[in-house]
C-alpha cells in the first residue's frame, strides 16, 4: 500500500471527522478518474471535503458557485475584448483547474449545467470554435441540495450518469460531532494541510488503479449485477455500459486503496451504493421506499 | 428478388435422399418428373411466379394421376400407390413454403421412406434410408427454429434425436407382438435371381455357375461339419429327350427310406430364386417350412416358387438307404433312352453289359473311361451336335458337370443299370465369422445316381473322375486357369472383407428381415419363457419402455450444464461445505472476505485456517496468485476439519 | 409458509413477483395437431408393416415413434430452466399500445428454439435463445383506459424442435402498465393564474428572446456581441435575451371547463403536456394531490402519474 495515499486519508480524516468510508470512496472515485456528486444538506462538510482532497493531492482548486444566472461562459471562460489592443483574448474560466468544486449544481440553468458536464465528459472545452484541453488530472466534485424543490433544475438522468459516484455525507456521529465542536476551525486546518502527492505521482497512481486485476470470476459477478439491473421490472432502465465500467473502475480503486493488486466481490459491493443509486430509478408503479432500495436488490445477486 | 434460401434445400434435400432408392422401381417418367420438380423448386424461376402456378399444378396433378393409372392400371397398392404418392409429393413440394408445409412434407417423406421397403429391404438401403430419416428430422429441426439453424447444428440435433430414439425403437422391435402368419403375397418382389431349373441341357448349369449370387446359407448345429463334402439335392431328372433332361411327370407314392447312423441338424436360409426347390443334403425327415413337401426322389419343394428369403431347419441323415426295391414302372423309367440318339454311347453301354459285369463294375468302367481318356473339365465346351452324348464322349471330350452326369447316366441306362441325373449344389465357402456355409449359384452341380439291388439309389459323381479338385476344393480349384475368368471370382485379398460383409448381411437377413413370429418366439424363449405370451410381451414392453424413457428424461431433463466451476471455486466449495456442517453458512451474495470475518467471529479458534484459506482462494480466484498455490490451498482444505 | 399447490392449466395462476424459473411442475405438454397426424401416420405404417409383413417397416415405424417420444422430452427441455423476468413497461397514454417486454434468460449452454409469448390472441414474435444469453419477447397490448393495469396471465410456449408437441407455461406476473389519461384533442388556453402563486412576474436573463442591449462585460460570449456597433467603432454592446418566464402556471382541477372526471383528466393531461412544451414553470392541483411548480421531464412524469392514478384506491 502506498504510504502517501494512507497519509492522505489520515490527513483528510483529521478534518472531516467520522467519515472515513466517504473519504475513501471520494478518493477511490478520484483514483478511478471519475467525477463525484455529493448530495446533501448544506453544512455537512461537502466543500471542506472537496477542498481537503485538493490540498492533500496537491491539485489546484477552483470553486464555482452555481446560480440561476450563471452562464456557460462563466464556467468555461470567454474571449475578452481588450481595449488597449482592440482585440479579443481568451480568458480561461474557472473550469481550467485540476479540481473543480461545482457547488449547488442544480441551481444553475440546464445550459450552464451541460456546459460543465460536457467538459467533464470530454476532458476538453470548445469555445468559439476552438478546442482547449482541460488540465490533467481533472476532477469535478459537484454538490447538490436534495431538499430544495422550487426553482431548481434537477440534473437529468443522462447527466447524472456522468458522475461515477454519488455520495451522501450525512450528519457526523455524536463522538465526531463533539470533536468537531471542540476542535479547531476547519478552515485553519485546511490551510495547514500538506500535499502528499505531486500531480505526476497522482497520475501514476491512477494508472496503477487501472492495472488492478479484475478476474474472469469477478467479471462474471459484475455482469450478473448489471444483468440483474436490466432484467428487473422494478427498475425503469438498467445500468448503462458506462455505469458498468464505473462499477469496475471504482472497485479497482477500492481494492487499490485496500492495498490489493486485485479486486474481489467485496470491493464491488462496497462501491455499489455510490455508483448505482443515482443511475437507477424505480419503474412506474413501483414504490421505491428509501434510497438504498436499488442497492438492496442488487446486493442479493449471488456471487458466481 | 429471387433468392436461393437454405430453407428450400432443407425441403428438397431430404426428399432427394428418400427418392433415390425408389428410382430403381419407379417408372422412369415418374422419376424424371420428380427430378424436374425438385430442380424447378430450387431454381429462382419458381420463386418469381410461385403463386401463378396453381392452374399448372392442377393440370399436372390430373395428368399425373392419369399417367399412373395407365402405367399400373390402378392408383392403389404397392406399385400404383407409391407412384401416385411420389408424384403428389413433388407437386406438394412446388407449393410448399411455410413451416407448416414443411412439417407436412416431412411426414410424407417419412412415409415415402417406408414405401421403399416394399421393394428393397437390403442392409445398405436401410442404412441409406436411416440417413435420409436423420436428414428429414434435421430439416424439421432446422425449420422449426425461428432463425435458420446452421446445417451442422441441425444435423447434430437430428442425429442425436435418432440416436436417442434408437434404444426404444429396438425394444419395440424385439418385443412388439408379431402376427403368427403374415398375409403376405401382396407384394410382388423384383424378378428373382435364377436358380436351378427343372431341366438340364448342356450349358444350363455352366450358365448358372457364372453367377456370384448366393443360393443359400447353411448353418450346422454341430461344429466340424465340412459343408463342401455335402451334396445339396435339387431337382432329380429322369427323362431324357436326347438333348435335355427333365423331371418325371408322374407322381409316385412314397418310397421306402431308411436313415442310417446319426442325424445332422442344420438351418438353411434360402435366397429367393423364383424356384420351388429347397436344397437339402441327405435324407431329411423334417423340413420346418409351412407347405414344404418331399417327393419320392428326395426332392424338397416349397408350396410355391420362393420369392422371398426363406429359412428352414432340417434334420437329415447323410447315410441312408432309399427305394431298395424298384417298381417295374420306375425301373422302366430309369432305363428309358430316346430312340435314335447317341448310338455310340448305347453301343458302349451294351458292350459293358454284355461282358457280364455287375452294375458296380459297369459304373467303375464308365468312371475309368472318363479318367483314362483325355477328358477336360471346362466351362467353355464346344457346341455339340444332335447326338450330344456321342459327340462329347468320343469327339470333344470337353465338358462341364452336366455333360459328365448326363453322359454317365446315358451309359448306365444303355448298360441296363437304372440311373438318373441329380442337380443341386456342391461345395461352398465357410464364413469363419458367422460359422456358417455360403453356397452360391456358382456351386451348382449335377451328378448321377444309379440303382443297385438292395442298396437302392447310390450317388456317383462322374465329374470327380475328371476333376477331383472340383469336388474336394470347389469349383475354383476344379477349373483350368483359363476358365477362371468366367467365374466372376473376387480378388483374393477381398475375401475377408467379403466374408465379413456376408456375415453382416446374413445377420441382417436373419434378425431384422427374418424377425417374424417364430424368430420372436424363439428369441424370447431364450430370454425367458414367460415372455413368449402376449401378456408377457406387453408387460415387458411397457416396463422396458418406462425404463428407457425414464433414462432419456434423466439424460435430457437434468438441469442444464452449468459451466464447470474452476478449481479454486471447487475447492472453496468444499471448504464452505465443511463449515456449513458446523452451522456456518455463506450467503449467496456474501463475499469470501466478509464471510471469513463473520466465520472467525463465530469460530475464533479457526481464525488462522479460515484466514489462510480465504486469502489463498481470493488470490487464486481473483488475483495474480501463481497456480502453484493451488496445491497449498488443496492441502489446507484437505486438512481443514472444523 | 405458503403451501405449494399444483399448477393446473385451467386454474388461474397466482400472481408472482418474478423472476420465474420454469420448473417441470409449471410446464404442460400436449401434442400439436401435426403431432396427432404424425401419430395417425405411425399407426398406418404399423398396420402396413404387419399387413405386408415388412419386418423393416416395423423397425422404421418404431424408430419414428421413438423419435417422436425423444422429441417430447426435447420440447419440454426447451422450456425447462428458463428464467422469465418482466421488464418495466413504459407508461402510455390511453388508447396507445403498451409494450410488455419479457426478458427470457437461458442459463444453460444449449440453445432454446422458437419461443413465443402469448396472451389471448396476441402473440410476440418467435425467438431462439443461444446458450447462456437472453432475449426479450415483446407483446403489444392496446390500453383503452387510464390507471395502473395489471397484465392478465401470459403463456410462454414452444413446439421446438419437432413441432409435434407444444410445451407451455402459464404465469401471472406482478406486472402492469401505467396508462396516462388520453390528452384532450383540442387545445385550450391555459387557465388564468389564480393568484395563489408566488408569481411576481420577473424577467430572467435567459436565452430565448432578444430583449435589449447592455454594455459589454468581460466574460460575455462573443456570439452575443452586437458586432454592428463594433464595426461602427462604438464600444461593444452585448445583446440581452430573456426567457419567457411569466408567473408560475397553475393547472387546476377546477379550471378545466369539462365536468366529467375523465374528461377533466384528459384536459389536464393536455395542459400539462402543453405547459411543459412551452417552457414555463407549472404546478398541478387535483383533488388529493398538489404538485409544486417545476419543470422538466421528471416533473412532467410526476404530473401524468398523478393524473393516471387519480381516484385510485
Amino acid at each position: 500500500m502506498n504510504t502517501s495515499i494512507t497519509s492522505a486519508i489520515g490527513q483528510i480524516n483529521h478534518i472531516i471527522l467520522g467519515k472515513d468510508r466517504q473519504v475513501r470512496l471520494a478518493l477511490a472515485c478520484l483514483l478511478a478518474q471519475g467525477h463525484l456528486l455529493i448530495e446533501d444538506i448544506p453544512g455537512v462538510g461537502k466543500t471542506t471535503l472537496a477542498h481537503a482532497l485538493a490540498r492533500v493531492l496537491g491539485l489546484d482548486y477552483q470553486r464555482i458557485q452555481f446560480t440561476s444566472d450563471l452562464l456557460p461562459a462563466d464556467i468555461l471562460g470567454a474571449a475578452v475584448f481588450e481595449r488597449e489592443s482592440g482585440a479579443f483574448r481568451f480568458l480561461p474560466g474557472p473550469i481550467f483547474a485540476q479540481l473543480i468544486l461545482a457547488d449547488e449544481i442544480n441551481r444553475a440553468s440546464p445550459k450552464a449545467q451541460s456546459a460543465l458536464l460536457e467538459a467533464m465528459e470530454e476532458g476538453q472545452v470548445s469555445i468559439e470554435g476552438e478546442t482547449r484541453p482541460l488540465p490533467s488530472p481533472f476532477f469535478v466534485i459537484a454538490t447538490q441540495n436534495p431538499i430544495d424543490q422550487v426553482g431548481v433544475f434537477p440534473l437529468p438522468e443522462s447527466q447524472l450518469d456522468r458522475f461515477m459516484m454519488r455520495l451522501r455525507l450525512g450528519y457526523p456521529n455524536p463522538a465526531a460531532e463533539r470533536d468537531l465542536l471542540a476542535g479547531q476551525d476547519r478552515r485553519e486546518l485546511l490551510a495547514n494541510l500538506q500535499p502528499v502527492l505531486t500531480p505526476a505521482e497522482l497520475a501514476e497512481q491512477q494508472r496503477q488503479v487501472r492495472n488492478v486485476r479484475v478476474s474472469d470470476a469477478l467479471l462474471d459477478y459484475l455482469q450478473a449485477i448489471i444483468g440483474a439491473s436490466r432484467q428487473n421490472a422494478s427498475f425503469m432502465e438498467g445500468l448503462s455500459p458506462r455505469g458498468g465500467l464505473a462499477l469496475k473502475h471504482a472497485a479497482q480503486a477500492w481494492a487499490y486503496l485496500a492495498g490489493r493488486d486485485f479486486a474481489q466481490p467485496e470491493d464491488l459491493q462496497v462501491v455499489l451504493p455510490g455508483v448505482v443509486s443515482h443511475r437507477l430509478r424505480p419503474a412506474p408503479g413501483i414504490t421505491a421506499g428509501d434510497e438504498a432500495w436499488a442497492v438492496r436488490i442488487l446486493l442479493q445477486v449471488p456471487i458466481p | 428478388m429471387a433468392k436461393f434460401e437454405p430453407g428450400t434445400l432443407w425441403l428438397v434435400g431430404p426428399l432427394l435422399l428418400a427418392l433415390l432408392p425408389q428410382t430403381l422401381f419407379l417408372p422412369v417418367w415418374i422419376s424424371a418428373a420428380a427430378a424436374l420438380g425438385m430442380v424447378w423448386r430450387i431454381s429462382p424461376v419458381w420463386r418469381k411466379n410461385a403463386s401463378s402456378q396453381r392452374l399448372l399444378r392442377l393440370v399436372l396433378a390430373l395428368s399425373g394421376t392419369l399417367g399412373v393409372f395407365i402405367e399400373h392400371h390402378t392408383l392403389f397398392g404397392p406399385q400404383g400407390g407409391v407412384s401416385l404418392l411420389v408424384l403428389m409429393t413433388v407437386l406438394k413440394l412446388l407449393e410448399s413454403e411455410g413451416r407448416r408445409d414443411h412439417l407436412v412434407m416431412t411426414l410424407v417423406g417419412y412415409f415415402l421412406l417406408m414405401t421403399t421397403f416394399i421393394h428393397d429391404q437390403r442392409l445398405l438401403t436401410a442404412l441409406w434410408l436411416a440417413v435420409a430419416a436423420t436428414v428429414f428430422t434435421a430439416s424439421l429441426v432446422a425449420t422449426q427454429s425461428s432463425a435458420p439453424l446452421p446445417w451442422r447444428t441441425a444435423l447434430k440435433l437430428g442425429g442425436s434425436l435418432i440416436l436417442q430414439a434408437l434404444p426404444l425403437a429396438l425394444l419395440l422391435f424385439v418385443l412388439f407382438p408379431r402376427l403368427h402368419s403374415p398375409i403376405g403375397g401382396l407384394i410382388q418382389t423384383r424378378q428373382a435371381q435364377t436358380g436351378l431349373s427343372d431341366s438340364m441341357s448342356p450349358g444350363s448349369v455352366s450358365q448358372l455357375i457364372r453367377s456370384d449370387a448366393i443360393a443359400f446359407r447353411a448353418d450346422f448345429a454341430s461344429a466340424g461339419i465340412d459343408g463342401r463334402a455335402l451334396y445339396w439335392r435339387g431337382p432329380v431328372l429322369w427323362q431324357y429327350d436326347g438333348q435335355t433332361w427333365h423331371r418325371t411327370g408322374t407322381a409316385v407314392e412314397k418310397v421306402a427310406a431308411e436313415p442310417l447312423g446319426q442325424p445332422l441338424n442344420y438351418t438353411i436360409t434360402l435366397e429367393a430364386d423364383n424356384q420351388p426347390w429347397l436344397p437339402v443334403a441327405g435324407l431329411a425327415t423334417h423340413v420346418n417350412l409351412p407347405g414344404a413337401h418331399e417327393t419320392a426322389d428326395l426332392e424338397w419343394l416349397a408350396a410355391r416358387p420362393v420369392q422371398e428369403r426363406q429359412r428352414y431347419e432340417v434334420q437329415a441323415w447323410l447315410d441312408y438307404r432309399i427305394e431298395p426295391t424298384l417298381s417295374p414302372a420306375r425301373r422302366a423309367l430309369a432305363l428309358d433312352l430316346p430312340r435314335g440318339f447317341n448310338p455310340g454311347a448305347i453301343a458302349l453301354g451294351r458292350r459293358w453289359a454284355g461282358e457280364g459285369r455287375s452294375p458296380q463294375a459297369i459304373a467303375e468302367a464308365a468312371l475309368a473311361y472318363f479318367r483314362e481318356q483325355p477328358f477336360h473339365y471346362t466351362l467353355n465346351p464346344p457346341t455339340l451336335g444332335a447326338n450330344a452324348v456321342d459327340d462329347f464322349l468320343f469327339a470333344s471330350r470337353r465338358g462341364f458337370c452336366e455333360h459328365y452326369a448326363g453322359a454317365f447316366t446315358v451309359l448306365m441306362r444303355a448298360a441296363g443299370v437304372p440311373a438318373r441325373v441329380v442337380t443341386g449344389y456342391q461345395g461352398g465357402e465357410y464364413n469363419p465369422i458367422g460359422k456358417y456355409w455360403i453356397v452360391r449359384q456358382r456351386d451348382a452341380h449335377a451328378w448321377a445316381e444309379i440303382w443297385l439291388a438292395n442298396q437302392g439309389w447310390v450317388r456317383v459323381d462322374p465329374t470327380a473322375a475328371v476333376a477331383p479338385n472340383r469336388i474336394e476344393l470347389g469349383i475354383e480349384a476344379g477349373l483350368p486357369d483359363t476358365d477362371k475368368s468366367l467365374l466372376n471370382l473376387p480378388a483374393a485379398w477381398l475375401q475377408p472383407l467379403r466374408l465379413t460383409w456376408d456375415f453382416v448381411n446374413n445377420g441382417w437377413n436373419q434378425w431384422v428381415l427374418g424377425y417374424d413370429f417364430e424368430r420372436q418366439q424363439r428369441l424370447l424363449n431364450v430370454l425367458s419363457p414367460s415372455l413368449t405370451s402376449l401378456r408377457g410381451m406387453l408387460w415387458s414392453l411397457l416396463a422396458g419402455a418406462a425404463i428407457l424413457l425414464g433414462g432419456l428424461s434423466l439424460l435430457l431433463l437434468h438441469p442444464g450444464q452449468q459451466p464447470k466451476p474452476d478449481r479454486p471455486a471447487r475447492l472453496y466449495a468444499r471448504f464452505l461445505h465443511r463449515l456449513a456442517r458446523t452451522g456456518l453458512h455463506k450467503g449467496p451474495a456474501e463475499g469470501p472476505s466478509d464471510f471469513a470475518r463473520r466465520a472467525i467471529r463465530h469460530r475464533p479458534q479457526l481464525a488462522r485456517e479460515i484466514e489462510a484459506i480465504t486469502s489463498l482462494y481470493a488470490g487464486l480466484r481473483y488475483g495474480h496468485a501463481p497456480q502453484a498455490q493451488l496445491a497449498e490451498l488443496q492441502r489446507l482444505i484437505r486438512n481443514f476439519r472444523p | 409458509m405458503k403451501t405449494r399447490r399444483l399448477n393446473l392449466p385451467w386454474r388461474p395462476p397466482d400472481i408472482e413477483a418474478g423472476p420465474i424459473r420454469l420448473t417441470s411442475r409449471r410446464l404442460y405438454i400436449l401434442p400439436t395437431r401435426i403431432g396427432l397426424v404424425f401419430a395417425a401416420l405411425l399407426f398406418g405404417l404399423l398396420l402396413a408393416s404387419s399387413n405386408y409383413a415388412i419386418s423393416l417397416g416395423y423397425l422404421f415405424t418404431f424408430l419414428l415413434a421413438s423419435v417422436g417420444m425423444a422429441g417430447l422430452f426435447h420440447t419440454q427441455r426447451n422450456l425447462l430452466g428458463i428464467v422469465l423476468r418482466p421488464l418495466p413497461v413504459a407508461p402510455v397514454f390511453a388508447g396507445e399500445a403498451a409494450r410488455f417486454k419479457l426478458c427470457v434468460d437461458n442459463p444453460d449452454t444449449r440453445m432454446r428454439g422458437a419461443l413465443i409469448l402469448k396472451q389471448g390472441r396476441h402473440a410476440s414474435a418467435e425467438a431462439d435463445i443461444p446458450g447462456r444469453s437472453s432475449v426479450e419477447l415483446e407483446i403489444t397490448l392496446t390500453q383503452p383506459r387510464r390507471g395502473y393495469h395489471h397484465a392478465a396471465p401470459f403463456n410462454l410456449a414452444s413446439t421446438w424442435p419437432l413441432g409435434l408437441f407444444r410445451c407451455w407455461s402459464v404465469f401471472a406476473l406482478d406486472w402492469g402498465v401505467l396508462v396516462y389519461p388520453r390528452p384532450a384533442p383540442d387545445p385550450l388556453p391555459f387557465p388564468a393564474s389564480t393568484g395563489t402563486g408566488q408569481g411576481k412576474a420577473r424577467e430572467q436573463a435567459g436565452e430565448d428572446e432578444f430583449s435589449s442591449l447592455r454594455s459589454y462585460r468581460p466574460g460575455d460570449s462573443l456570439n452575443r456581441i452586437a458586432w454592428k456597433n463594433v464595426a461602427r467603432g462604438q464600444p461593444p454592446l452585448t445583446k440581452q435575451f430573456a426567457d419567457r418566464q411569466g408567473e408560475t402556471l397553475w393547472l387546476d382541477w377546477d379550471a378545466a371547463p369539462e365536468q366529467e372526471t375523465e374528461a377533466r383528466l384528459s384536459r389536464l393531461a393536455r395542459w400539462v403536456l402543453d405547459a411543459e412544451r412551452s417552457g414555463q414553470i407549472w404546478g398541478l392541483r387535483i383533488p388529493g394531490k398538489t404538485l409544486p411548480p417545476g419543470r422538466g421531464d421528471p416533473h412532467l412524469k410526476q404530473a401524468l402519474d398523478a393524473l393516471a392514478r387519480h381516484g385510485e384506491i
